[in-house]
């Protein structure tokens, strides 16, 4: 339903009761001054004179007052105290008769055909004309006054209604203009405003439909930000992904091409090609850690877990190519339970990725090794390793809380690349530290540490 | 007898390969292929199971949900969606260990033989490797069933070492279990001990193995089984 026929509807439906009681309130108004005006004309009547006639002769009293005054008004019995019949009139009817004894002034009925009010008037006075019953016809002018009220109220009603419908044009206008706006600017992918016009609802309501366009603009280039940053990302995480691939089909290739010839495998091209496959899968993890906690906290899901577990795991993932490059890899890990409340997906994967360092970057002979221990609430973790360590520059730079962009990326610029930049971000995200240290005997010394 | 493990892995190749290097390495492997077939078989007579969480029919989770509601059997997970939600999902629902994809079959052997491994000896019992033989509760070690007489310290030592045999201590620890505070306890005393123990257990002084970076391990790899319910097979043994 329209805005306007809505209104009208309202105004009517709402003026209609209240119609009909400011009427009858006034039809009850009207009846109560015609009984009350009775009552003071058949006391001031009585007191004329009539009163002795009345205690003297209570039997005819009614009859010879008959048609004496102007009044139109004709007696038919009167009563004393106990509202007994003084003359042999009728007795009271049992309505007017209740309403008296509870101490009304007087009490009426209306009566139809003739139309006429009976009425019972107690008077100022004892004795047997204490209670006087007459009759007179109820005033048409009177019964015609609540049909008058009921008229001029529902016209007043229908008048106030026309000037709802009217009076509402320039809102609906206003709102249709509104509406053009509004849609103009969500076809326009919500760009510009809409105009506000004056101070009332309909302009908080163009100002709430601005407040909310600039939000979805808002939402609309974060959405298509990151958009351009997944294919972005997606585009050099193929790149990362194919570049190793590439190298492990270059190695299967040359052994196949070995075998076919009858040439012995060269055991260094075996050892490549499991490395190369390592590689790329410790970058896939490493690559799915990396858009977690980019994502930042509420893709971080903490839960408890044993840090001891995680360390032999990411031995178990190692050893292989540790093996194969004849690096010996070790680990030592307290009695109990070491306790930690942290992603254990990318702790394992921080860790995974200085040990995988700390092997690849080992040479043959060489020795790696994962300490955890626990010292009253704080654990340490150290990976060690006696490979040729890193030259100062680059120890200086690990240290650095910017190492990342696209050096952090590529495969391996310093040696070290996206796996050393997931162990920072890791620890930061956990509120651990993280330090590396040259040992004296050579090598290279990580510590991870943290409270538990 | 070999321990039976049950592979749930729909995957082909990869069945396969793990179904290969478990036979490989001892395991009598029996292989289902999909969640509806793994969910019907009832688990228990199997020492392992090896389950795949991507499976067509019944979800891998709900399969090991079905296997907890009346059995113990240890349960690996094999999964390749590595996010901490499902790890703990899964380890509440019952799981004893998880290997994320791509694994080396190495690693799964790993993760297998270590559910697998039985407790060596506890408080009282007797370690015997080799032709080391060590009564804990009489503090008595014999080498080649002859007694070697030890110092309180060379014995603690070899004691702690082998109560987590196979598995390195540092230093600091050992100085901590096995040295006196009071008496200057460090790293330096330490192996001095550790090398008069290796002289005085002879040929099986190979076993207290240094590990580099780390300190030591008793190392129960070699001619004799450790398993306790196995001793009566070696020399060692009474």
């Amino acid at each position: 339903m329209k805005l306007r026929a809505r209104l009208t509807l309202s105004v009517i439906a709402l003026a209609v009761p209240i119609v009909v009681g400011v009427s009858g309130f006034g039809y009850a108004q009207m009846r109560r001054s015609l009984l009350e005006a009775t009552h003071e004309a058949m006391v001031e009547r009585m007191s004329a004179g009539a009163l002795e006639r009345c205690e003297a002769n209570p039997t005819r009293f009614g009859r010879r007052g008959r048609g004496r005054r102007r009044l139109p008004m004709r007696l038919i019995a009167v009563y004393d105290d106990g509202l007994a019949p003084s003359g042999g009139g009728p007795p009271l009817d049992a309505e007017l008769r209740r309403e008296l004894a509870d101490g009304e002034s007087y009490a009426a009925v209306w009566l139809a055909d003739p139309p006429r009010v009976r009425v019972a008037m107690r008077m100022p006075w004892d004795g047997p004309c204490a209670v006087i019953l007459a009759e007179r016809p109820a005033d048409p002018a009177a019964r015609l006054g609540f049909f008058r009220i009921l008229l001029a109220a529902a016209a007043v009603a229908l008048l106030t209604a026309l000037a709802a419908f009217a009076a509402i044009g320039p809102i609906v206008r206003r709102i249709r203009r509104l509406e053009g706006a509004v849609r103009a600017q969500a076809s326009g992918g919500y760009e510009g405003a809409v105009e506000i016009q004056g101070a009332d609802e309909v302009a908080d309501l163009a100002r709430a439909f601005n407040d909310a366009g600039a939000a979805i603009r808002g939402q609309l280039d974060e959405l298509s930000a990151r958009d351009r940053a997944l294919t972005h990302y997606l585009q050099s995480t193929t790149h990362d992904v194919m570049v190793p691939l590439t190298v492990l089909q270059g190695h299967l290739s040359e052994l196949r091409r070995a075998v076919r010839a009858g040439e012995p495998v060269e055991p260094s091209r075996v050892r490549s090609a499991l490395e190369e496959s390592h590689y790329l899968a410790s970058l896939i993890r490493n690559l799915g850690a990396a858009a977690r906690l980019e994502a930042g906290e509420p893709m971080l899901t903490r839960h408890a877990f044993d840090l001891r577990e995680v360390v032999e795991r990411v031995i178990s993932r190692h050893r292989p190519v540790a093996d194969e490059r004849d690096v010996a890899i070790d680990f030592a890990v307290p009695e109990h339970a070491v306790e930690l409340v942290a992603d254990s997906t990318l702790v394992e994967q921080a860790l995974s990725n200085l040990v995988h360092n700390a092997v690849v970057y080992n040479d043959a002979g060489g020795h790696v090794a994962v300490i955890l221990e626990r010292a009253d609430d704080r654990f340490t973790l150290r990976v060690l390793d006696d490979g040729p360590g890193l030259p100062d520059e680059e120890l200086s730079r690990v240290h650095e809380r910017q190492f990342r962009g696209g050096e952090a990326r590529s495969r391996r610029p310093t040696g070290l690349g996206l796996g050393l930049h997931i162990v920072r971000d890791v620890a930061d995200k956990h509120g651990f530290t993280l330090a590396f240290s040259r040992p004296d005997e050579g090598g290279l010394e990580v510590e991870l540490a943290g409270p538990v | 007898m070999a321990d039976r493990i049950l592979v749930v892995e729909d995957d082909e190749k990869l069945g396969a390969q793990i179904v290969e290097h478990l036979e490989g390495a001892g395991y009598t492997p029996d292989w289902l292929r999909d969640g509806d077939a793994a969910a019907r078989t009832d688990p228990s007579p199997y020492s392992m199971v090896v389950l795949d969480l991507m499976l067509p029919g019944t979800y891998g989770l709900d399969v090991l949900k079905r296997y907890r509601a009346n059995s113990d059997v240890p349960v690996i997970i094999l999964t390749a969606r590595d996010h901490p939600a499902d790890r703990v999902r899964g380890l509440d629902l019952g799981a004893d260990d998880y290997v994320t994809k791509p694994f080396w079959p190495e690693e799964l052997l790993a993760r297998v033989k270590a559910r697998l491994r039985r407790p060596m000896l506890t408080r009282g019992e007797t370690v015997a490797v080799g032709e080391l033989r060590l009564d804990l509760a009489a503090r008595v070690v014999e080498v080649e069933g002859a007694a070697v007489e030890l110092t309180k310290v060379e014995f603690d030592l070899l004691a702690t070492l082998a109560a987590r045999a196979g598995q390195a201590m540092t230093r600091a620890a050992l100085v901590d279990k096995v040295l006196d505070p009071e008496r200057q306890g460090s790293e330096r005393t330490l192996d001095v001990h550790v090398s008069r123990l290796r002289k005085k257990l002879g040929p099986e002084g190979k076993r207290v193995a240094t590990v580099w970076g780390i300190g030591y391990r008793f190392d129960n790899q070699g001619s004799d089984n450790q398993d306790s319910d196995n001793q009566d097979s070696g020399d060692a043994t009474e």
